[in-house]
């Protein structure tokens, strides 16, 4: 499986890469109503409709799914995060680190977290918290958090999500979509998606 | 005033690896396009298409492989390029007119555009980054919001382009000759875009065209004539009607 992925790379950078002899990716279908392993941390879900897994990962302990293609409505989720990881895969450790999961790392630390990580991973200025509220996810306490950005597309989205500290590891299911159209439409997939979390010994 | 674009650079360096005669050993289909599944113009009475302003990157590479943004250019590009659209959809029996207003509501718009032409571009066109899940058919939509940027005009339809053009300074070309002299591949400029039809009802798209090797210099008329012709190559037809 991939390593990297296009993550917000621009339209010219796609049609470039169609010019390439690179492979062709292999995303992965969910398909509904089967119980799927997520990462290897002993996450589970088992999707309520059809869902595609793209083959570029984030990260180590990160996997995206989508329904119409990357960035139009993603859920990501960050499976057995370990204390002093970052969420995501980082590109370079020297001159751009991002934030990372700590052991004192607190729930409601969790949305700053995300924040800093989007900041530093996306390059964008504009992130703000909507809501934040205690919940329950993968059967612990978690929190329930939503917020908005603007990428450096100029592109407004939404977010939501999830998370929960289970033995000192995060876990974390996030969802984006652009702020026209696609939030609203795909947001109740997402939720029906995440209420069938699991977590397996 | 030029400026300097990175994410241009990035797509010089990628073309370059490309052109590759090294690396471009299979040859690469550079021009698909696609129709929403059932879609057909009315036969009849009058279609109106808004055609929005082209989203238009020129420029110039350095010796050093680096864009610069060419005011000039552009504006040239511009004028002759809607010009070139406009005579070409009336050709084709369209009512055509331009859409000059740019609010923030379709700015926004354009961004999302932006981004639903790179997901059908990986995951349907070229068929490099197929989404398993999703229908065959061409099946993305910019939502029922289009249908508030400009509802005065009457029109039905939205036509968008995006052309991107690169050429090479004098000092690139000498770069290129001697590189070419001692045996490694050289090549011309990069010049590339799409054409997109938008119901401005639904917001869906309904047709797709992406040229990646595209022809014309689109700072003159007949250049940019030969590249609205390019773009539009495969635009679905009226009944009955023959392309110009």
């Amino acid at each position: 499986m991939a390593k990297a992925r296009y993550f917000w790379c621009p339209l010219a950078l796609v049609c470039a890469s169609i010019l390439t002899t690179a492979p062709v990716l292999a995303n992965a279908y969910r398909e509904k109503g089967k119980i799927v392993e997520v990462g290897d941390a002993g996450l589970s879900v088992t999707p309520p409709r059809d869902w595609n897994r793209l083959d570029l990962r984030p990260g180590k302990y990160a996997e995206t799914w989508t329904l119409d293609g990357e960035q139009l409505n993603d859920v990501t989720f960050y499976s057995g995060v370990i204390a002093g990881a970052p969420i995501v895969k980082e590109r370079n450790k020297k001159h751009e680190p991002l934030p990372k999961f700590r052991y004192e790392t607190l729930l409601v630390e969790i949305p700053e977290l995300l924040e800093g990580t989007y900041r530093a991973y996306k390059q964008i200025g504009s992130f703000a918290l909507s809501s934040s509220k205690p919940t329950q996810f993968l059967g612990h306490d978690g929190v329930l958090f939503s917020y908005h950005f603007t990428d450096n597309d100029g592109l407004p989205r939404m977010g939501e999500a999830r998370a929960a500290i289970v033995d000192k590891k995060l876990y974390m299911v996030t969802f984006d979509a652009p702020r026209l159209h696609y939030f609203d439409r795909s947001v109740a997939d997402f939720r029906s998606l995440a209420d069938t979390a699991k977590l397996t010994d | 005033m030029a400026r300097l674009r990175p994410h241009l650079l990035a797509l010089a360096c990628a073309l370059a690896v490309a052109v590759s005669p090294a690396l471009a050993q299979a040859p690469v289909a550079t021009e698909m396009s696609a129709t929403r599944t059932g879609f057909a113009f009315p036969a009849n009475g009058e279609v109106r298409l808004l055609i929005f302003r082209p989203d238009i990157k020129i420029g110039e590479t350095t010796t050093a492989g680096l864009f610069q943004t060419q005011a000039e250019w552009h504006a040239l590009a511009r004028k002759e390029m809607i010009a070139a659209l406009l005579e070409e959809t009336r050709q084709r029996g369209f009512a055509a007119s331009l859409h000059e207003e740019e609010s923030a509501l379709l700015s926004e718009h354009r961004a999302l555009f932006r981004l639903i032409v790179s997901a059908a571009i990986r995951h349907k066109l070229f068929g490099r980054d197929p989404l398993p899940g999703k229908a065959e058919d061409l099946d993305w939509t910019l939502g029922a919001g289009m249908a508030q940027i400009a509802p005065q005009s009457g029109a039905h339809y939205g036509l968008f382009l995006f052309s991107q053009d690169s050429f090479e300074s004098a000092g690139r070309k000498a770069a290129e000759l001697v590189a070419s002299l001692m045996g490694a591949g050289a090549k011309g400029g990069t010049h590339f875009g799409y054409a997109a039809l938008v119901d401005l009802r639904s917001g869906d798209l309904l047709w797709l065209n992406v040229d990646l090797k595209a022809g014309g210099d689109v700072r003159t008329a007949d250049g940019a004539s030969a590249r609205i012709a390019q773009l539009l190559s495969d635009f679905p037809g009226r009944a009955g009607q023959v392309k110009p």
